[in-house]
């Protein structure tokens, strides 16, 4: 199968001292791959070395099958919301996208403003187009990069935390925006965030990278799945009925970690079926059982609890 | 490409009203030292032009430089460098993008200070003030410009600050060595002038090229 991007047995040393170990993944078409990490895991390395703009201490990232940082044609085939917003504060919104236009090839006058303006509308920034950028809050400073990096309608989107800062509304517009261009224009995006509700609700793919190790890759639902115990909320009729049945799965070895909600329910981890059971055969009266849901915020910090 | 970046620089400089007004500041410094200490200086008037303008026009293009340290430090640079530019294409606009307005505001004031004088200017003068100079502030602002790149944000500090200070005792110490009666605009001079910056120009270019992405980008963190 032909990938988007490869990362091959990727290492990375500054001054003797490992940060990446070994990373391999691959992005394929149209697909929205989650990096995820805690602070220093090597998520920002990572991106800068398939960007070309580090060179990797052994191993590869490429991109298209090449290296970005020798093919200025690829470049162009790519769009970066990096950490800094990498905009000119005493330039408008409209001659920032004008500027990074023209740098990426549009060179016809009447092509490029319809695509700045269409850029600036996409982002609900066509307002605010005259204002100068140093004025923009972080958030509107934050879609305005985002414009800035589908101006071209680049194939490949290098996406790092670019909802840090925006409001619930702009995020869920960001966030319906990169659903769209993975699914309706096949946009391979490679996306990292610590909002693990954002990543669970856009990516398909994740890898959990800690310690500049990859300690877990593979599709959202499937990590769910693999990595999460079952987990029960039982309500019973009363407080004293919960508390005598906490007691008993207690001793069971049912109960892993436990809390209450509104005193008549107890949170287990363990097969549902076995735990009816075993509360039926002592005349324990249940009221209610729900299978619940773990996040990816719980498995991720699991995950990472684990390694570390 | 690189027609969008000098562009882009010229907008940024009329913009910055900073920036602005300390051009204006120079300007009127400069042109204010002439009318109370030059008649003192028994220099040759067109000597003592030849030497302040390239003078002042360092001094705009060394504020203006700051440029190349506030793209680094804003993640700006970063993100071009993600782009088709190339450094070396970046490197260049910007230094013809800082050079234009710094060359012109020395112009400027040098043709104000001729007037001033009654001079006209002559053939060497005139070669000196058309290739020269531009080369000459082109090649000192290159030259910073990479300095920007590959130093951290302390060294650039102290660059700037041994730069400024460099700057002002080199303009006081030249002004009192001035020639009294012949001029220092000759064409040797003029061509010797042109050589030398276009060396400078040249080297500097050439370690443009050979910098890595790398050097410039860890140099931000």
């Amino acid at each position: 199968m032909k990938y988007v991007v490869e990362v091959e047995n990727l290492t990375k040393e500054f001054n003797g001292r490992r940060v990446l170990h070994g990373l391999t993944f691959h992005v394929k078409s149209g697909e929205v791959f989650g990096l995820l990490g805690p602070n220093g895991a090597g998520k920002t390395t990572t991106i800068r070395i398939i960007l070309g703009l580090l060179r990797p201490t052994s191993g590869k990232a490429l991109v298209f099958g090449q290296q970005l940082a020798k093919r200025r044609d690829l470049r162009r085939k790519i769009g970066v919301v990096l950490e800094s917003d990498g905009l000119f504060r005493r330039l408008s919104a409209y001659e920032n996208l004008e500027f990074y236009a023209k740098i990426y090839g549009l060179n016809n006058n009447i092509e490029r403003d319809k695509k700045v303006r269409e850029a600036l509308e996409l982002v609900g920034l066509y307002e605010v187009r005259n204002m100068k950028v140093g004025y923009f809050s972080k958030g509107m400073r934050r879609r305005l990069a985002l414009a800035r990096a589908l101006i071209h309608n680049p194939e490949v989107l290098f996406l790092d935390e670019p909802t840090l800062g925006l409001d619930v509304e702009s995020q869920t517009m960001v966030q319906d925006l990169i659903t769209k261009l993975s699914r309706k224009e096949n946009v391979t995006i490679l996306y990292t965030s610590h909002n693990m509700y954002e990543v669970e609700k856009i990516c398909t793919k994740v890898a959990v990278l800690v310690k500049g190790k990859i300690i877990a890759l593979d599709r959202v639902d499937t990590l769910l799945a693999k990595n999460s115990k079952c987990v029960v909320e039982i309500c019973f009729p009363s407080a004293n009925e919960a508390l005598n049945a906490y007691e008993y799965l207690r001793k069971l070895g049912y109960v892993v970690n436990w809390k209450t909600k509104e005193e008549k329910c107890i949170v287990v981890f363990s097969e549902p079926s076995k735990l009816i059971k075993e509360l039926t055969r002592v005349d324990i009266r249940v009221e209610e059982v729900k299978k619940l849901r773990r996040t990816l915020e719980e498995t991720y910090l699991e995950l990472v609890r684990r390694c570390s | 490409m690189m027609e969008a970046i000098v562009w882009k620089e010229i907008r940024e400089t009329i913009r910055d009203r900073n920036m602005l007004s300390s051009i204006l500041s120079i300007s009127l410094l400069m042109i204010l030292l002439n009318l109370t200490s030059f008649k003192l200086l028994i220099a040759n008037t067109e000597t003592f032009i030849a030497y302040m303008a390239p003078c002042i026009g360092v001094l705009v293009g060394f504020s203006l430089g700051y440029r190349f340290t506030r793209e680094k430090m804003e993640g700006v640079l970063e993100t071009l460098l993600c782009t088709p530019l190339t450094l070396k294409e970046l490197w260049l606009g910007k230094v013809i993008g800082l050079t234009i307005p710094s060359y012109a505001t020395s112009v400027v004031i040098v043709l104000i200070l001729t007037l001033m004088r009654g001079l006209t200017i002559g053939g060497a003068m005139l070669a000196y003030i058309l290739l020269a100079l531009p080369m000459f502030i082109a090649s000192v602002i290159g030259l910073l410009g990479y300095l920007q790149y590959i130093l951290g944000m302390k060294q650039i500090q102290a660059l700037n600050f041994v730069v400024f200070f460099t700057l002002f005792a080199t303009l006081y110490m030249v002004i009192r060595r001035l020639p009294h009666e012949n001029t220092v605009i000759t064409w040797n001079n003029v061509g010797a002038a042109i050589t030398l910056t276009s060396a400078i120009l040249a080297t500097t270019y050439y370690l443009v090229t050979r910098l890595s992405k790398e050097k410039v980008i860890l140099e931000i963190s």
